[in-house]
């Protein structure tokens, strides 16, 4: 019984597995064992990981970036109280991922007392590298190669009374050399060296408090988040010497907030209510010195300061009225009100040490204000038949103010509708088809929603453990204007089937083609001469499968086997240039299309030595290259080949 | 202006709600599956593991069992027939699906008002029943198992992202991409930027789309809980991201581009909006085209954020070069 258990468990949880470790076999009794007045789960997996890259470094530390090392693969503990009635706690969760240098870190505790308290912590680690990619074969210098921090800290009070509280910190922390779009600074006329290490770090605290009266709650948080971004660079010479030169950056402000819900949820009706303010606040200082020229004075070095406070209040409230005339139908009304504006200065201050000072001062305001209704109802006219329908409308409203007394404002009405029906033929069969027809009056760009539609089916059959799903979405919007045209096809078809026929045997595939094409309107310079009316047609075939079929060797081994795949196929040409649609030019028709293909096999295997050890090897490859950018004008070849894979030892004691 | 728009707003909302609120007042009365089993005899959970052994001998860990614990729940409050209805019936025929209530045989959305009679009392499931989930008859027991659960915590049937998986298959294909967010690495989960129960409708963009997303800090965009840095405010933003939100720009499951872009080339990008096309802007003049030194033959001006590095946002610099 207690291996025909393990092997359900088994089946359930290894398909369609995409990172070959952890091992999500189950090891040791599944009902764990008891001490005292506790039962205690647990198991613990340590082994070695490795890989092994050819080809572009970079390219596999930004996508994959799994390491050699010893690693705490994974770990899972759980202790309850057999009666519920434990001395300090009822339950203690805990489960770690990848600790001990994956890229990739985790975890999860919770700590509860029935009744009496709930405490959960999530801890997570990223360790992300971008070596400034494009794509195209190009380098940019957007660089990245930091270590994201983030833990969430949760405390409540008497969980499951009427009157709860609410206590949470928590923190997130980025550092490491960066020169990104925000947080870094980019000089890209200076012929130096010298990243900067950005450190971003964000502290939250929050006390709220939720009360039940008359049927209805209250719920409401305040809330003060801190943030502060401080990092300085000193830019070296090509040969590594420090130039007479400095940059720093001191970015800090508060965001405290309110969240203020009132809900209910009654036989024929639901209602809710919520305000939210935030007011945010920031400062910042931005200094360079001697960058271009130098300090001494004759050389007419230049000492530049930028200063100014920027603030983004945001005030938001929704109300939603759903109602149940009869058990067949329903009826959602739902409103929600949207309000920020971003303010501040922007104070420039330049010396220049030959010639003298001057001063700029910049103010800019840009508000937005949405409000939105929606009503939605659904209608069950028979068993096996459901429709439902929607009327959703929107009005935004934006101020600009530019540095001068001219208000640019400009208003936006979207007004969609949508239908739908589902139908149970049988009760295995669903099949779901909707869609979605709407119209913005002002898109704020020419590519926001214009007029629009969606249109979706999806039918699903499920039967005992096997379930097959077919799923087709087509995405079209257009947005042309008497001078431009904007217009955008989207068409996702996808397949799943799942199926555990057998105890030791289970299999998953599923297969998904997304297909875009894009045409966008394009005015630009060419050598010096303005381009206007040209357009681009940007075509994507993108097709993924997946595949995993786990399978159990008699009562001691577990294989799994799988196979990733994603290739875009472009827009059928062979070569990168020749073709397309648009701008007779190389450099457009290049970038109409972007051929690639990424594929990542991996197998597994899990023996089991005795009823709490077991032993687990894995191997997973990892193959990425893109078509056009190899031997062409743009020689970085971005491609790379991996081989990884781990051995561990599962465990529980 | 915001008088008119949020009178019109209303002036909808209260004849549609009127209408539904007529209709309901004949039904009011209508009874429901708990009160119908109300009527029957309660026998306790005592009575439940004689047969359900194999249940009952792990309910201790089981989030429910705490009604149990406490000893101060009424009959309909606790146990087994909290859930499931008075038992009598059941235990007299010897069992039966047809004499208790057995969720493998209601309709979803018996399924769904059973569970909420305990579990609406959260801020998180306050917009549940107007959830497409619950509108595509995606409810409670689709996702959760209370007595077979495989996750550690909520009682989840499957590892969260299969749950996700099994229905979003396009979804998967997108977390498969070359680059993505970690979420099959198991850094990130599908509830860090969504709320499967039914989120508050968004406030970015024009409010209609994505659905289910979660909010982050009271009221925003859930890409900044982590990406916080981008927040702002900036003296100057790039009105796209306040406007538009970050989906103007990127694809937030994954991508075949570098950064999660829609296009692989970044200026091909950017120009599909700087055209001058009137209309459309801060300005309404249209989003200006690069001056005429961009040669947008040479590879220096076609990766447009190599010199505008702070595209986001910049406190510095109104062209978002430093």
């Amino acid at each position: 019984m207690k291996a025909a258990i393990i092997a359900v468990l088994s089946a359930g949880l290894a398909v369609a597995q995409q990172a070959v470790a952890p091992t999500p076999e189950p090891v040791g009794p599944v009902r764990g064992d008891n001490t005292a007045e506790y039962n205690i789960v647990n198991s613990f997996e340590t082994g070695y990981r490795w890989d092994s890259i050819g080809g572009n470094l970079d390219e596999y530390r930004s996508q994959v970036n799994y390491g050699n090392g010893v690693r705490l693969l994974g770990s899972s503990l759980s202790v309850n109280s057999r009666d519920g009635h434990g001395r300090l706690f009822d339950e203690i969760l805990l489960n770690t991922q990848g600790l001990g240098g994956d890229p990739y870190e985790s975890a999860v505790v919770r700590i509860q007392k029935n009744r009496i308290y709930r405490f959960d912590m999530t801890w997570r680690l990223n360790d992300y590298v971008n070596p400034g990619l494009v794509s195209a074969g190009q380098e940019s210098g957007n660089l990245r190669d930091t270590r994201y921090t983030m833990q969430d800290d949760d405390l409540t009070l008497f969980p499951q009374s009427k009157i709860q509280f609410f206590l949470g910190y928590s923190r997130s922390v980025q550092d490491g050399p960066a020169l990104t779009s925000v947080g870094g600074f980019f000089a890209p006329t200076l012929d130096t060296t010298g990243v900067p290490t950005v450190r971003d770090a964000r502290n939250e605290y929050r006390i709220g408090n939720e009360i039940q009266f008359l049927g209805i709650r209250l719920n409401w948080m305040r809330g003060w988040q801190d943030f502060k971004e401080d990092f300085r660079v000193s830019p070296q010479s090509d040969t590594g010497e420090p130039l007479p030169a400095q940059l720093t950056n001191p970015y800090h402000g508060t965001s405290p907030y309110w969240r203020v819900a009132l809900f209910t949820d009654k036989k024929w009706f639901s209602l809710n209510g919520r305000f939210t303010y935030t007011g945010t606040q920031r400062a910042f200082v931005s200094t360079q010195s001697g960058l271009i020229g130098g300090l001494a004075p004759g050389l007419g070095g230049l000492q530049v300061v930028t200063m100014g406070t920027g603030q983004r209040p945001v005030a938001t409230g929704n109300l939603t009225f759903t109602v149940f005339p009869t058990s067949r139908l329903s009826v959602t009304n739902s409103t929600a009100v949207y309000n920020v504006r971003t303010e501040g200065n922007s104070e420039f201050l330049q010396l220049n040490n030959a010639t003298g000072s001057f001063q700029t001062l910049y103010f800019l305001y840009l508000g937005i204000r949405t409000i939105t209704n929606q009503t939605d109802l659904n209608y069950q006219a028979a068993k096996w038949l459901n429709f439902f329908g929607g009327y959703h409308y929107s009005d935004r409203f934006i101020r600009n103010v530019l540095n001068s007394p001219i208000n640019y404002d400009q208003t936006s009405i979207l007004i969609a509708g949508l239908f739908g029906v589902r139908i149970r033929p049988i009760p295995t069969v669903t099949i779901v088809l909707d869609g979605e027809v709407g119209h913005a009056n002002h898109p704020f760009t020419p590519k926001s929603d214009g007029s629009y539609q969606d249109l979706n089916a999806r039918v699903q059959y499920k039967r005992k453990s096997l379930l097959l799903s077919a799923y087709v979405r087509t995405d079209y919007n257009n947005n042309s204007t008497t001078l431009t045209a904007y217009s955008s096809h989207a068409r996702t078809y996808a397949a799943n089937a799942s199926w555990s026929p057998l105890r030791w045997l289970s299999f998953n595939a599923d297969y998904c083609k997304l297909h875009l094409d894009s045409l966008g309107g394009l005015a630009f310079f060419d050598s010096g001469e303005l381009l206007q009316n040209q357009y681009s047609l940007y075509i994507s075939n993108l097709q993924t499968g997946n595949i995993g079929l786990h399978f159990a060797i008699g009562r001691r081994a577990d294989l799994y086997a799988g196979y990733s795949h994603v290739q875009d196929t472009g827009d059928g040409r062979s070569s990168p240039t020749g073709s397309g649609f648009g701008p007779d030019i190389p450099e457009f028709q290049r970038a109409q299309t972007f051929p690639l293909k990424f594929q990542s096999p991996l197998a597994r295997l899990s023996v089991k030595i005795t009823s709490r050890v077991r032993w687990n090897v894995g191997y997973q490859y990892y193959g990425y290259r893109e078509d056009f950018f190899t031997g062409q004008p743009f020689t970085t070849d971005y491609g790379y080949r991996a081989q990884t894979g781990y051995t561990s030892v599962l465990w529980s004691f | 202006m915001f008088g008119s728009t949020f009178v019109k707003a209303f002036a909808g909302a209260v004849f549609v709600l009127s209408l539904a609120v007529a209709g309901a007042l004949p039904v009011l009365a209508q009874p429901a599956l708990a009160q119908k089993d109300t009527q029957r005899s309660f026998v306790g959970s005592e009575a439940c593991k004689t047969c359900h052994a194999d249940v009952w001998s792990k309910f201790y860990k089981n989030p429910h069992f705490k009604s149990m614990a406490s000893g101060k729940e009424t009959q309909e409050h606790t146990g087994c027939e909290s859930c499931h209805g008075p038992g009598g019936a059941h235990v007299e025929a010897h069992g039966g699906k047809a004499t208790i209530v057995a969720f493998s045989q209601l309709e979803p959305k018996q399924v769904l008002d059973n569970c909420l009679r305990c579990h609406s009392q959260t801020l998180s499931r306050a917009n549940i029943r107007r959830s497409l989930h619950t509108l595509n008859d995606v409810v409670c027991t689709n996702c959760h198992s209370i007595h077979k659960s495989q996750a550690p915590r909520f009682l989840l049937a499957n590892l969260q992202i299969e749950l996700c998986y099994g229905c979003h298959a396009d979804v998967r294909s997108q977390f498969s991409m070359p680059f993505k967010h970690r979420v099959n690495e198991g850094f990130m989960t599908c509830t860090d930027c969504h709320n499967p129960h039914g989120a508050f409708p968004p406030t970015w963009r024009m409010a209609e789309r994505p659905h289910m997303m979660d909010q982050v800090f009271a009221n925003e965009e859930p890409c900044l809980k982590c990406h916080i840095e981008k927040r702002g405010p900036f003296v100057f933003e790039h009105p796209p991201v306040r406007v538009e939100g970050c989906e103007a720009c990127h694809y937030p499951h994954g991508s075949a581009n570098s950064r999660l872009l829609r296009r692989p080339v970044v200026f091909t990008m950017c120009l599909e909006c700087h055209n001058g096309a009137p209309g459309f802007s801060r300005t309404g003049s249209g989003d200006p085209v690069p001056v005429s030194f961009h040669d947008l033959r040479s590879p220096r001006f076609q990766n447009c954020t190599n010199c505008h590095g702070h595209i986001h946002g910049s406190n510095v610099d109104p062209f978002f070069l430093k």
